[in-house]
């Protein structure tokens, strides 16, 4: 689903984060759902839900599990439930009235077709939580909770009054529909099988800390929430030697705020995720411009384009990551965002640029047309699929509707700046704190890339920067701040912040390129050291001819020599007209 | 596993069809100037297809993408029909001393994807080359209509010099949590910006206690550490 943190602070909630998502199952005791009567419901029509894409029929497949194919139980039967049509925020807090699919357990409880839920409660009996080689504290229990009522429906289900209760059934109700549902309109629709299996799904995950030790391990004695929700694949449990899940799991937290369960659009992010799995957009390279982030970015910007499309609205996480993150952090696919102005160097943000785009595309030709062509291009992608290889293989898919189609997208997609896109933007004013998506720009460590020959001088960022110097100026004082990067699963992933020591590559007229026979030495103006003036500030000056060799425009790279990940929270520059008294004066040829 | 087996079988079928000299001095166009031979068959699709759209990258011989193709194939399967087309055009995807290993193909109404990640020769099975895979997408009917790639060649089989052990050693004295039993997968690193000479051999060690699913990857013959990274996605 994508978070952000500011520095500090993520390392904390990042172990709790996993643990519980390695979480095995053990003793599970089916038990009705204790969950509160909500007064805030509101029933509405029944089945299915109102305007959205593929979505005629009252059930999301009830077909699919091989029973009653056809024919839909009677609704006053048995198998009603109500449940968010997007989110709680959204709708207001009113529900629809939905039909699940059977369940294929004798009991009824929600295990189906093509979802397994499970909800992680504060019981006894979850995995130990281990951290070198130490027990800290142990994993919710995973089990079903919720049975059919005595009419055989789960209209009782009801959300808790509070956000913050741990292990409600509503969330599995709210999961077992909602992907269901997801599984629905990409097999009925398109004729997708990836996905046709009982994909485990966890919900309320939540860890539990030994007071004895909480303080060793900087967290909270006692239960801690799952801030986010993830798509973990199968060697991703393998990591943790846990118990296999062979086909990987989706993940959704529970915290003091915010039930991830309970925003829709989170839950098919995830399921994109998935459905994407681990042979497409998985890769992490590097590219003559530097580091590459762009397949991250594209899978998480087609999670967003489904989750989308499935709700009929733009808007991705209004309420799971409103509530948690703030609003700042909401993905609004209506606003449009192009490669390379709208480049932030994080996955998430980035994905806006591919699901704005795919989200104008769906503006222009419609749902069912544009995501079958969306669909049918991604199924093609390989695990580093390029942006402007993406871009080719949509007009493809599109120009095979008709020549027409094909221009029109072409026309939408380079609009957004998918064609030849390089990965550069101008050395402008910049506060990460006042930043649209309030995030530093982010470079890599060599904890991350390794210690190669070719980051010799540094580690690449994912984003170069131009300066246009105006005639008549001497040179021009380059400044930045560097901390500590925002810190999340993207790109490279997994390293640690903290990175320091910036050092900048520098080239007149063209983006610095790297070269793959050596090390970043054969930079053609070679690499500067940028002299900290005072802590955290760096600030140098660049002079000399190079400045009117590129006709004024000159390109920067800038390259991490510390082993943590690097942000660059503030940067600006100012134009000097003289060059003697200039700070950290550099000379370039 | 019996995709893989059933893949080598096609392979050693398709080294079969393109002998290869003993020495080194002969070698086939597909090793001996890969970027020329790919270029060749795209020429040569081009004139079959005029409106043949293809990208090609700066560190890749074979093309990234091929679009505009409509080129029936044969075969029991969607993945039988991506190999009988790779097959007949095995310089568009020059694997060098790698083979491509069968992973469960994507079906759906209107297409079907043959889909295969590159493996070299490892120390116990099949390595898996890094960030690098292909497919083959065709209509219903089994038309390749285009070709996507991110292969390039491995020079020869590497040679895992570091024991299993010792990576996981060089790992752990980095300061990573290594997992309790956890043992290294063999892999390669495929000539990259980190590696700009040749496929790099590895170990990916899983790390991360409770905090990160992730992996470290080790050189396999320096023992230094290549890069961290992890496959949850959020």
């Amino acid at each position: 689903m994508g978070r952000n943190f500011p520095s500090g602070g993520p390392r904390m909630l990042r172990f709790g984060a996993f643990v519980l998502v390695f979480a095995a199952c053990s003793g599970q005791q089916p038990a009705p759902s204790a969950a509160p009567a909500n007064d805030a419901t509101a029933t509405v029509d029944v089945g299915g839900i109102d305007g959205a894409p593929g979505d005629s029929a009252a059930t999301p497949d009830g077909g699919a599990a091989g029973a009653a194919a056809d024919v839909a139980p009677p609704k006053d039967v048995k198998l009603l439930a109500r449940v968010y049509r997007i989110d709680p925020v959204r709708d207001g807090g009113k529900r629809i009235e939905v039909l699940l699919p059977p369940p294929t357990t004798v009991d009824g409880t929600l295990i189906g077709p093509f979802v397994e839920v499970r909800n992680c409660v504060r019981e006894d009996g979850g995995v130990p939580l281990k951290f070198q080689g130490f027990q800290v504290g142990r994993l919710g229990l995973e089990k079903q909770t919720v049975l059919p009522g005595p009419d055989g429906s789960y209209l009782h289900v009801d959300p808790p009054v509070d956000a913050s209760t741990p292990g409600d059934g509503f969330a599995e109700l709210m999961m077992y529909w909602h992907v269901h549902r997801a599984h629905a309109w990409f097999a009925d629709v398109f004729g997708l099988k990836d996905l046709d299996f009982p994909m485990q799904a966890l919900v309320n995950v939540e860890f539990y800390v030994e007071p004895t030790i909480a303080g060793l391990v900087g967290m909270k004695a006692g239960w801690n929430g799952f801030p986010n929700a993830a798509f973990v694949p199968k060697e991703g449990f393998a990591q943790l030697a846990l118990p296999p899940r062979d086909k990987g799991a989706i993940v959704f937290g529970q915290t003091e705020k915010t039930d991830f369960s309970a925003d829709a659009t989170v839950i098919y992010h995830e399921y994109t995720h998935a459905m994407i799995g681990t042979t497409r957009l998985s890769g992490a390279l590097g590219d003559a411009y530097g580091l590459d982030h762009m397949p991250g970015a594209m899978n998480e910007g087609f999670a967003d384009y489904f989750a989308a499309s499935l709700t009929d609205q733009p808007i991705i996480g209004e309420y799971g990551i409103g509530s948690f993150a703030g609003a700042h952090m909401v993905r609004d696919l209506s606003k449009p965002r192009r490669c390379p102005d709208d480049l932030t160097t994080e996955i998430h943000a980035d994905g806006k640029i591919v699901g704005s785009a795919l989200w104008a595309v769906r503006k222009a030709l419609g749902g069912e047309m544009a995501d079958g062509i969306v669909l049918r291009a991604l199924q093609a992608f390989t695990k580093s699929t390029s942006l402007l290889g993406a871009w080719k293989l949509i007009v493809a898919e599109a120009k095979a509707e008709s020549p027409a189609t094909g221009a029109q997208v072409d026309a939408i997609l380079q609009t957004h700046g998918w064609k030849g896109c390089t990965r550069a933007r101008p050395w402008a004013e910049f506060d990460a704190d006042t930043a649209p998506d309030k995030l530093p720009y982010r470079i890599e460590g060599k904890q991350a890339v390794g210690n190669s020959p070719s980051f010799a001088a540094g580690v690449p960022g994912y984003v170069q920067f131009f300066v246009e110097v105006p005639p008549g100026a001497a040179g021009v004082e380059l400044w930045f701040d560097v901390g500590s990067a925002f810190d999340l699963f993207g790109g490279f992933g997994g390293a640690a912040s903290g990175g320091s020591g910036v050092a900048l590559a520098l080239q007149p007229g063209e983006p610095v390129t790297l070269s793959f026979d050596g090390p970043l030495t054969d930079l053609k103006t070679g690499v500067v050291q940028a002299d900290p003036a005072k802590k955290g500030r760096s600030k140098i000056t660049i002079v000399g001819p190079c400045l009117q060799k590129g006709k004024g425009k000159l390109y920067v790279m800038m390259l991490n020599q510390g082993n943590g990940s690097a942000g660059i929270q503030k940067m600006g520059k100012v134009f000097v007209d003289k060059a003697e008294g200039a700070t950290n004066a550099w000379q370039c040829k | 596993m019996p995709n893989f087996v059933l893949f080598c079988a096609v392979i050693a079928q398709l080294a079969a069809a393109v002998p290869t000299p003993a020495t080194g001095a002969h070698r086939p166009a597909v090793l001996a100037s890969p970027r020329a031979a790919a270029s060749a068959t795209v020429a040569s699709l081009r004139r079959v297809f005029p409106t043949l759209d293809v990208e090609w990258k700066s560190d890749q011989p074979g093309p990234a993408l091929v679009t505009g193709l409509h080129v029936p194939t044969t075969g029991a399967d969607t993945t039988a029909r991506g190999l009988d087309f790779l097959q007949r055009h095995a310089a568009l995807v020059p694997l060098g001393a790698a083979t491509l290993h069968a992973e469960p193909a994507s079906e759906s109404r209107a297409r079907r994807v043959a889909r295969f990640e590159l493996t070299v020769p490892g120390p116990a099975g099949p390595a898996v080359v890094l960030d690098r895979s292909v497919a083959v997408a065709m209509d219903r009917d089994g038309n390749v209509l285009h070709v996507v790639s991110d292969a390039v060649p491995v020079a020869a089989a590497p040679l895992w010099r570091l024991s299993p052990d010792r990576a996981l050693r060089h790992v752990a004295m980095a300061g990573h949590a290594v997992v309790p039993g956890g043992r290294p997968r063999a892999a390669v690193v495929a000539p990259t910006l980190a590696t700009p000479a040749a496929a790099t051999p590895i170990w990916v060690v899983d790390i991360g206690g409770p905090l990160d699913p992730a992996v470290v990857l080790v050189d396999a013959t320096s023992g230094s550490l290549l890069g961290q990274r992890s496959s949850a996605r959020r």
